[in-house]
């Protein structure tokens, strides 16, 4: 193989977890190549909320009086009586207590700032765990400004400092395989595209996959969730696109997935309600201002949806499904139902949030570009029976029936009267949808976390389908199966700890 | 041929009160997209109750949607009621739900629990009586006699429903209890 570049570490992806293997492998004595597909650093953690969950006792829960040890985090992320811990790698979340404390403190040592503040979290933690990242202080390298965005702050500082302790960091290089020595099973490198030309990068100790996940790529999800069909958005697009290919790469090479039932446990974020319509990127914590630097791809705001007595939620074929006010699984099971599609059986097509003026008088939303993206996302029109007919996007896989429509509107305007929803039971309908002009807007659930990936080790080496460890192949973050961890800590412990073991390899 | 038609021309109705009296008439609004024609209201018997053309100036803020207001009688009877709406052979239909005729005042006034803050634009509804506070968090309705479920609707904001008994004018204060809206990331810890 003749390489184009060389690095002890060769990292692929610049997210939290590939930041975290980069700055730790350059730490142990590496130097490091960064290989990221997309224009800039972070990927998802760049739009995240910059809550890093790292507790066993970190400095700022000392600060704060806050009990807690490595070994509670253990108990707590293996409770055998919640679903988003007892599916879990007892093994790997050993490590991941025991890591904690040193990786909270690794983000300190690397200039990462938190807000003083501990945050007490709905998931397995008992105890508060959670501190919030400084947003970064330069609005124009943030990606989705003045939202809280606060995971601009972490990776921005570790992307810093990795750079500044020797890691050269190649944006606009996507990987498309990873090199394999047929001998000895070591792997030597990977090939990536960058402007059109291969470049082959030698990993002279080993290979991090960090690449992110797996939601954007419609077969790979189906794997798990047959329901996931090409209609379902993903959470941090269309800045970070998780399209598995780190773990496409590694299963080439025989690497094992891991824990696969945690992505179906129905515990987390997997799959989400939308909560800003009329975009086809109206992930819950995400708004993107006019001001973004993506503006131009994300197109529309959208309408935030504090309050869904102001809508109904009505299917391709124009009939609602479940009560609107409801955003557990039950709603999301029910949204991703056949609804009636012989063509397609997989998946529950588009949902459309149908609304009237009134709706936009007392939410005070603007229904027009570029709150809203009207190539395919959000209509209008003076009846109820003309928006159906308006309706065109390509995951509307059939004309909406108007006359179905009016109905189900009529339907629904009775149960307001009444005070009484007869069909899905929504607690005392408020709102009759009546007033024109009428609308209709995106809101079809949107996928966020990748809870399972590649089978790791404790050190994050990658292990294959017969169980040995592929050598010199590491996994950290949302790429890596075994622990159904939402956010941030599982990927900055896993990540600090594969780049520490990467570079201490044997070359 | 009617079918046809029925593909271009639709209807809308809005305006209609909530409730409306027993007895009494009530005005609504009916549009259609079309340029000229002439609405009819049928009852549920399918009498026609109400006629009119549609007026020449589009509904504002529509595309071409011609619109009157017609007058038409209230059910005889208190409860639900369903209505017809035709034009040039299309058709949709409405609800109405009729109350005895409001006889006292319900007036109001909501605030924050803990901050003792006002409230505006909090939804109050009573059976089908309803209303919604101002910016001085208050509200006055017209309301029948009888005994009641009196529910508040605020985003952000709970309150538990308060029994309430009408036999005169009366005079509440109320509270919510501030909910902050859990913060999207705080739900999943990102």
């Amino acid at each position: 193989m003749e390489w184009t570049l060389s690095a002890d570490v060769v990292v692929v992806g610049a997210g939290a977890a590939g930041l975290a293997a980069a700055v730790s492998a350059c730490d142990h004595g590496a130097d490091v190549i960064v290989v990221e597909e997309n224009t800039d650093i972070g990927g998802h953690a760049m739009l995240s909320g910059g809550r890093v969950q790292l507790g066993g006792g970190n400095a700022l829960q000392t600060k704060f009086g806050i009990e807690d040890s490595p070994d509670q985090v253990f108990a707590d992320w293996v409770n055998p009586e919640r679903g988003d811990s007892r599916y879990n790698d007892r093994d790997l979340v050993r490590a991941f207590a025991d890591e904690c404390v040193p990786t909270f403190q690794f983000l300190l040592d690397n200039g990462v700032t938190f807000i003083e503040k501990p945050i007490v979290t709905p998931d397995a933690a008992t105890v508060p765990r959670v501190f919030v990242t400084h947003e970064w202080h330069i609005t124009s390298e943030i990606v989705a400004p003045r939202r809280n965005r606060n995971g601009s702050g972490l990776v921005r500082r570790l992307a810093e400092s990795a750079r500044n302790k020797g890691a050269q960091i190649l944006l606009k290089h996507e990987m498309k395989g990873i090199v394999r020595d047929g001998r000895n099973g070591k792997v030597e490198g990977i090939v990536a595209a960058a402007d059109g030309r291969a470049v082959a990068i030698e990993a002279r100790k080993g290979i991090v996959i960090a690449t992110g996940g797996h939601t954007g790529n419609v077969n790979f999800r189906r794997m798990f969730d047959p329901r996931l069909t090409e209609e379902y958005q993903q959470a941090g697009m269309p800045y970070s696109f998780q399209g598995a290919d780190g773990e496409l790469a590694a299963m080439e090479i025989g690497a094992s997935l891991w824990a696969t039932g945690t992505q179906t446990s129905e515990v987390g974020p997997a799959i989400t309600k939308t909560r800003h319509v009329g975009t086809r990127w109206g992930y819950l914590s995400l708004y993107y201002e006019l001001d973004s630097p993506i503006f131009h791809l994300c197109k529309a705001t959208g309408l935030t949806v504090t309050d869904w007595h102001e809508a109904i939620l009505v299917n391709q074929f124009g009939q609602r499904f479940w009560n609107e006010l409801d955003s557990s699984y039950d709603f999301i099971n029910a949204a991703l139902a056949n609804h009636g599609d012989t063509g397609k059986l997989n998946g529950g097509g588009p949902l459309w949030a149908i609304f009237d003026a009134n709706a936009v008088a007392r939410q005070n939303w603007k229904p027009e570009p570029p709150h809203v993206d009207p190539d395919g996302y959000f209509f209008s029109a003076d009846t109820v029976f003309e928006l159906a007919g308006r309706i065109s996007n390509p995951h509307q896989r059939q004309p909406m029936s108007g006359a179905v429509l009016q109905e189900t509107v009529n339907r629904y305007n009775g149960f307001v009267v009444s005070g009484v929803d007869a069909d899905f039971n929504k607690p005392s309908p408020l709102h009759p949808i009546a007033r024109p002009p009428f609308y209709a807007a995106w809101a079809t659930p949107i996928l966020h976390d990748s809870l399972t990936g590649l089978r790791t080790d404790t050190q994050g080496q990658v292990i294959d389908i017969r169980g040995e460890t592929i050598p010199g192949l590491y996994c950290a973050g949302e790429s890596q199966g075994g622990f159904a961890q939402h956010g941030l800590g599982r990927c900055l412990v896993f990540g600090r700890i594969a780049g520490r073991h990467a570079a201490q390899r044997n070359s | 041929m009617e079918q046809a038609v029925a593909q271009t021309i639709s209807l809308a109705v809005w305006d209609v009160p909530m409730p409306v009296v027993a007895g009494g008439t009530f005005q609504i609004k009916v549009g259609a997209t079309t340029p000229s024609g002439r609405v009819e209201i049928a009852d549920s018997s399918g009498a026609v109750v109400a006629s009119g053309a549609l007026g020449s100036t589009p509904w504002a803020g529509s595309e071409a949607l011609h619109w009157v207001v017609l007058e038409l009688p209230a059910p005889a009877q208190v409860g639900v009621a369903r209505y017809s709406a035709r034009c040039a052979g299309v058709e949709t239909w409405f609800s109405v739900v009729a109350a005895a005729r409001p006889e006292h005042t319900l007036t109001v006034q909501v605030t924050e629990q803990a901050s003792k803050a006002v409230l505006d634009n909090v939804e109050i509804r009573l059976g089908p009586f309803h209303a919604r506070t101002d910016k001085t968090g208050r509200a006055a309705l017209s309301i029948a006699k009888g005994d009641y479920q009196l529910q508040l609707w605020r985003t952000a904001h709970i309150a538990q429903p308060v029994p309430v008994t009408i036999a005169g004018d009366v005079s509440l204060d109320l509270t919510m209890v501030h909910v902050p809206e859990e913060h999207p990331d705080a739900r999943w810890v990102r």
